[in-house]
């Protein structure tokens, strides 16, 4: 027979899991409550449900992208440079033929997925400063490439229907929750993230697993270059640009921890994706200058950082 | 449990609202009913421009903003602003949002010619009319195709080429010998005809063209700039600004060149005038200016852009309405005080009631192209003097 | 009236969350006195310390030191009231000097004017060495010049610069090799001599007999018993902890080795680091002991022979012939590797036992490159439940569990595994007794089922007790080799490691 005070004392310890759980959720759930009001309904009318569905669709790719490479305790902060490259290079696949355009924005974003995985796996580089000299390093070539921008017939525009980007966002969404949570590859990126020594004495590939993660988040950013290329039907050096800290806000706010491992959740990057996609698209609608809307970003990213840093499985000594 | 359950609920009305939005056609075209474009006192039938503007307190920005919002408002309209920092993938994204929110015309800056064809389906399958402003067209193909389109109002440009080429001269003629240039990014039209119209005029001159930076938009970067070329090049004679998006662009030049001694005897000249520009002169600093197109391209733009929304377009053969606005010369702090006074004031360099009377075709049936271009003709600093002078205290 | 008591502890009580860690603690300490503490992981003795180091507050109850109250707010307060405690874990600071360890948080004893005197530190710090006997130590040296061993030794001057009262040793020992023993034995001594007292934690029942006046017994956060030096028996001490009867050997029972002439791993003339064309060969069914000092190399052949780190010349051969390339290809030919430090390199604790113990095995558990989550579960479930892991599930994050209880998972993974030759580096360190019993059955038990364990330990009663025979290194290369027999003494071991 627990006393009162015991009963209180496991209560509140069940509230405090339950939030620390599905903070992604409640952050959703309040944000989307709190624009519909700020906008006076406006956001989730019919129209504009698709304009926050295209927000989330290029953050949405990144951030899947994102946690593969978070969960193995590192960054990629060249997701934006990647876009913009691949997309540069689509447009000129698209001069030789416009069945061309996909492969090659595919295949440049699986190529320095490549580098970067092989800088960071077998030449130990720090992957914040490697990923960030290499968006560095590809948006001058991009620049120097495109010398100014590259436009591409408007017949690839049929590619930035609705239907189109529904369907190829389910299918990589589930092709990539598949193969997080149940292949062995997503078992390692997250062992790796853990304590990369046990993986390691466990046998588990280290250096193969950074770089596979490394590729695959080059390669769904290879996809976003190209759904931007066909969507503006030109490639410029703008291409891209932030998108970087567009998606990592969105998977902080989703509730990913930075140290990776065994603690992240598949469903950090969506719920975190759509948030940022409404907080966007409820700024704009309220009118807010653009100064303003960094403001409000910077602030929600302090906020969310501070409320879901989960002291219990901080890894202190490493 | 209970998790799980909050999240399918919120996944579900997610979906509900996604397919929702998948489901509905677009909205019927908020076209206002046309009355007979008679002239009669039937009041101008509501509606909506949209505006991908910049955020900046930069006071020759405000102004063009102030001239279209005053020429939109004129009209009996409402100007539908949306944060933007022009580039083509913005501008996409700023012109979605703006049809979704219902506006009858669209004013935009292309940043690209290669984004116009996304432009015209975006706005024609939409039932948008859309009008450009500062910027020609120059692959002849996609001319054409934008010509042809029904919902192209038209627009207005300048002759940027010609206006490099005569400013390169003046510069030249003032002694210029080796001259360093600062533009906007290449690949944009304006700064490709701009760079084209010096190169005319160095090779025609014969003097050294020694470096061009583009793209610059910190005033930190500009220092830089303005620095190396101090330092890499002690020959240098002569600055030529053909064009920036940094704020506060000439002031920050003009420090770097007295930083280094070098104001007054460095010629320094700019395309595109702003509010500073009356105290370089006086001191000798700056020399010359070629701009005044701020204000009028924009409204004249705007104007071209409201009368097709609203049914009496400028042109009745259903091609666009395609002006050439002028660029205006400057040497002399008077000229360039009266220019901040009447240009950049709060007064719009066209009142609501000169707009009324001059520029609205569904007052006037009897305006047409030749109308604005006399406009256009006639605009001057002097010519905004001369109408506004007992206005402004 | 003068109280002889150092400290007297009434009804002290903690909690965390639901979970009681100390429950009405009665514990009285007389002047002059080593007393013991002795409990099995979770039995509260660490929170008792704590408390009394002023690194936790109680939830209730009272402490009195020397009669007066005692309530510290930090360590601070407590070293300045008399109370000073060394660790287990690391307990200096990385790129500073020794003496500004030592001093680290009452520099303004040498600050005048907000200048700090290093030199005046310094010398301080090397009076404080020398009188511990850590003479050997240079207080200029920046800390992280010395060894593991070395490092504690500069706590202990830490601690002992406010001339403590009661002076806290927690758990310290194990980290120690006999050196280090040695000196803190003759530091508690001083302390007890002098008057004061020491508060003794260890796991180690041999240690405790011998060092202490008096033993208090904790289990499950209450005191079971206090016992004086003359009552020291340690069947009692066993039970008094775990609460039943400890039935049966601690180590095997048997008394003659056995094993096949058949050579499963074998590291022929590596050399690696401190290993000088060391060869050694662990065969069929045999439970090999690898023994030696602190630094010999002991713990770096097991490295080696796991294919964690590539010899500079020579190999290391499984079955005789095929090659250890690396730990991958180890781990895929049925070589389990269990390093010494847990939290580290052996497991990962902000990870689930499912996660943990599933790891190596995973494609054995999947079908068609995909791994169902219920697999996994019943995998993770039915090795746990073999080695008898206390947790409430398969799902729970091993941060939570005790050290035996980590230990127990590290294991499960490779039984789970199914691995022939398992290397177990200290596996019984920081363990409490009856998880240590509990680790020495299993491994007699993998032996009767034919699989080959290279043991390797710094406890010679362990290696004693549990193998087949024995090889002694000593600074790198083999010095003895010992079989199994019934007259094999600690001393005969020890003759060949120094």
């Amino acid at each position: 027979m627990d006393s009162i005070s015991e009963e209180r004392k496991r209560g509140k310890f069940r509230t405090r899991e339950f939030l620390a759980n599905n903070f992604s959720f409640i952050g959703f759930a309040l944000v989307v409550v709190l624009f519909e009001i700020l906008t006076q309904g406006k956001l989730l009318g019919a129209r504009n449900m698709m304009n926050i569905f295209n927000d989330f669709f290029t953050i949405g790719l990144g951030a899947l992208g994102l946690i593969f490479v978070m969960s193995l305790g590192e960054l990629d902060l060249s997701v934006g440079a990647i876009v913009g490259f691949s997309a540069a290079i689509g447009s000129f696949a698209a001069d030789a033929s416009l069945v061309l355009i996909l492969p090659a924005c595919l295949i440049s974003g699986l190529l320095i997925g490549l580098m970067n995985g092989l800088l960071v796996s077998r030449l130990h580089v720090e992957s914040f400063i490697e990923t960030l000299a290499m968006s560095f390093v590809i948006r001058g070539i991009t620049t120097f490439l495109l010398n100014g921008t590259r436009g591409i017939g408007i017949a690839m525009r049929v590619f930035d229907g609705d239907i189109i980007k529904v369907a190829t966002f389910a299918v990589v969404a589930v092709a990539c929750y598949i193969l997080y949570e149940y292949t062995m590859f997503g078992k390692h990126i997250r062992s790796v993230g853990s304590i990369a020594e046990a993986a390691r004495q466990s046998g588990v590939p280290v250096e193969k697993t950074k770089l596979l993660a490394f590729m695959l988040c080059g390669l769904l950013c290879g996809i976003v270059g190209f759904f931007c290329l066909v969507r503006a039907c030109t490639a410029s050096t703008k291409t891209g640009n932030a998108f970087e800290f567009s998606t990592l806000l969105a998977v902080v706010f989703g509730g990913m921890p930075l140290t990776g491992g065994w603690p992240v959740r598949f469903r950090s990057a969506l719920v975190g994706s759509v948030s940022m996609a409404v907080i966007t698209s409820g700024m704009s609608l309220m009118g807010l200058s653009g100064l303003t809307q960094q403001i409000v970003q910077g602030a929600i990213l302090i906020g969310v950082v501070t409320l879901s840093f989960d002291r219990r499985n901080a890894v202190v000594i490493k | 449990m209970k998790s799980r359950v909050l999240a399918l609920v919120l996944v579900l009305v997610l979906t509900a609202g996604l397919l929702a939005g998948c489901g509905s056609q677009p909205a019927s075209t908020s076209e206002p009913s046309s009355t007979a474009a008679t002239g009669t006192s039937s009041a101008i039938p509501k509606f909506k421009i949209g505006l991908p503007w910049w955020t900046s307190t930069d006071p020759s920005i405000v102004s063009i903003e102030n001239n279209i919002k005053t020429a939109v408002e004129a009209a009996g309209g409402e100007l539908v602003e949306i944060d933007s920092d022009m580039t083509a993938d913005s501008l996409i994204d700023n012109i979605t949002e703006l049809i979704s929110r219902g506006v009858n015309g669209i004013l935009l800056m292309p940043a690209s010619d290669s984004m116009l064809p996304t432009v015209d389906e975006m706005c024609s399958s939409a039932g948008v009319y859309y009008a450009t402003y500062f910027r020609d067209i120059l692959d002849q193909g996609i001319k054409d195709q934008i010509f042809a389109s029904k919902y192209y109002a038209g627009g207005c440009h300048e002759d940027d080429q010609q206006c490099a080429y005569d400013i390169t001269k003046s510069m030249v003629d003032m002694g210029v010998k080796n001259l360093c240039v600062v533009n906007i990014a290449k690949g944009d039209t304006s700064s490709d005809l701009r760079d084209a119209g010096v190169k005319k005029a160095v090779d025609e001159t014969g003097i050294n063209l020694l470096n061009t930076t583009y793209s610059i938009t910190t005033q930190t970067d500009m220092t830089k700039t303005i620095e190396s070329y101090i330092a890499a090049y002690p020959e240098m004679d002569g600055i030529l600004l053909a064009g920036t998006y940094c704020d506060a662009a000439l002031p920050t030049i003009e420090k770097a060149l007295s930083d280094h001694n070098m104001a007054g005897t460095v010629k320094v000249g700019r395309i595109d005038w702003d509010t500073t520009m009356g105290d370089y002169f006086a001191s000798n600093s700056f020399n010359v200016a070629y701009g005044g197109q701020f204000q009028i391209d924009p409204m004249l733009s705007t104007m071209i852009l409201i009368n097709a929304v609203i049914g009496t377009p400028i042109n009745t053969d259903g091609s666009p309405c395609w002006l050439q606005t002028n660029y205006l010369k400057l040497t002399s702090k008077e000229e360039a005080d009266n220019f901040v006074k009447f240009f950049q004031g709060d007064l719009p360099i066209f009142t609501t009631d000169e707009i009324k009377s001059t520029m609205i075709k569904f007052y006037d049936p009897s305006i047409n192209a030749d109308t604005f271009k006399n406009i256009i003709a006639n605009f001057s600093v002097a010519d905004v003097v001369a109408r506004h002078q007992g206005m402004i205290s | 009236m003068e109280n002889s008591n150092i400290l007297v502890a009434e009804k002290v009580s903690k909690s965390f969350g639901p979970v009681n860690a100390l429950s009405d603690v009665d514990i009285t300490i007389g002047s002059g006195e080593i007393r013991g503490l002795i409990g099995e992981n979770g039995s509260g003795k660490s929170t008792f310390a704590s408390i009394c180091a002023g690194i936790q507050r109680a939830d209730s109850g009272t402490l009195l030191l020397c009669g007066q109250e005692y309530k510290p707010g930090n360590t601070i307060d407590a070293m300045n009231r008399g109370v000073s405690m060394v660790i287990q874990e690391q307990g200096t600071i990385s790129g500073i000097s020794v003496a500004a360890n030592i001093f680290l948080g009452k520099e303004k004893l040498f600050r005048k004017h907000g200048i700090l005197n290093a030199a005046r530190m310094e010398q301080e710090a090397q009076k404080l060495l020398d009188f511990i006997g850590a003479d050997f130590i240079k207080a200029h040296d920046i800390i992280d010049t010395l060894t593991f061993e070395d490092r504690k030794l500069v706590e202990l001057a830490r601690t002992q610069y406010c001339d403590p009262k009661l002076w806290i040793i927690d758990e310290t020992t194990t980290a120690l090799t006999v050196t280090g023993r040695e000196l803190l034995y003759k530091l508690m001594k001083k302390t007890r001599d002098k008057g004061c007292s020491v508060l003794f934690i260890s796991h180690d029942i041999d240690e405790i007999q011998r060092m202490c006046d008096s033993l208090t017994i904790l289990r499950d956060g209450v005191v079971t018993a206090n016992l004086y030096k003359e009552d020291f028996d340690e069947d009692k001490i066993k039970q008094l902890m775990i609460g039943r009867e400890m039935s049966g050997h601690y180590y095997r029972e048997d008394t003659q080795g056995t094993c096949s002439d058949e050579s499963v791993l074998e590291a022929r003339e590596v050399c690696a680091g401190i290993l000088k064309n060391v060869t050694v060969s662990l065969h069929k069914g045999e439970i090999l002991g690898l023994g030696g000092l602190n630094d010999c190399g002991i713990h770096e052949l097991g490295k080696v022979m796991a294919g964690l780190i590539s010899p500079d010349s020579g190999k290391v051969y499984e079955y005789g012939t095929k090659e250890v390339t690396d730990i991958g290809w180890a781990v895929d030919h049925g070589i389990g590797y269990v390093s010494k430090n847990r939290n580290t390199e052996s497991m990962m604790p902000v990870g689930s036992i499912a996660d943990n113990i599933c790891l190596p095995s995973l494609k054995e558990l999947s079908l068609h490159k995909l791994i169902r989550k219920k697999t996994q579960k019943t995998f993770a479930e039915k090795w746990s439940e073999t080695l008898e892991v206390k947790s409430n599930s398969v799902y729970q994050f091993c941060n939570a569990l005790s050290g035996g209880n980590k230990q127990k998972v590290v294991l499960a993974k490779w039984l789970g595994k199914d691995s022939s030759i398992l290397i177990l580096d200290c596996p019984t360190r920081g363990i409490d007794i009856k998880t240590k019993a509990s680790i020495y059955h299993l491994i007699e038990d993998l032996k009767k089922k034919g699989k080959s364990i290279l043991l390797i330990s710094e406890e010679l009663p362990e290696l004693i007790g549990m193998s087949d025979r024995i090889v002694i290194l000593k600074d790198g290369a083999v010095s003895g080799e010992f079989q199994r027999a019934e007259g094999l003494t600690e001393a005969k071991l020890i003759q060949k490691m120094i």
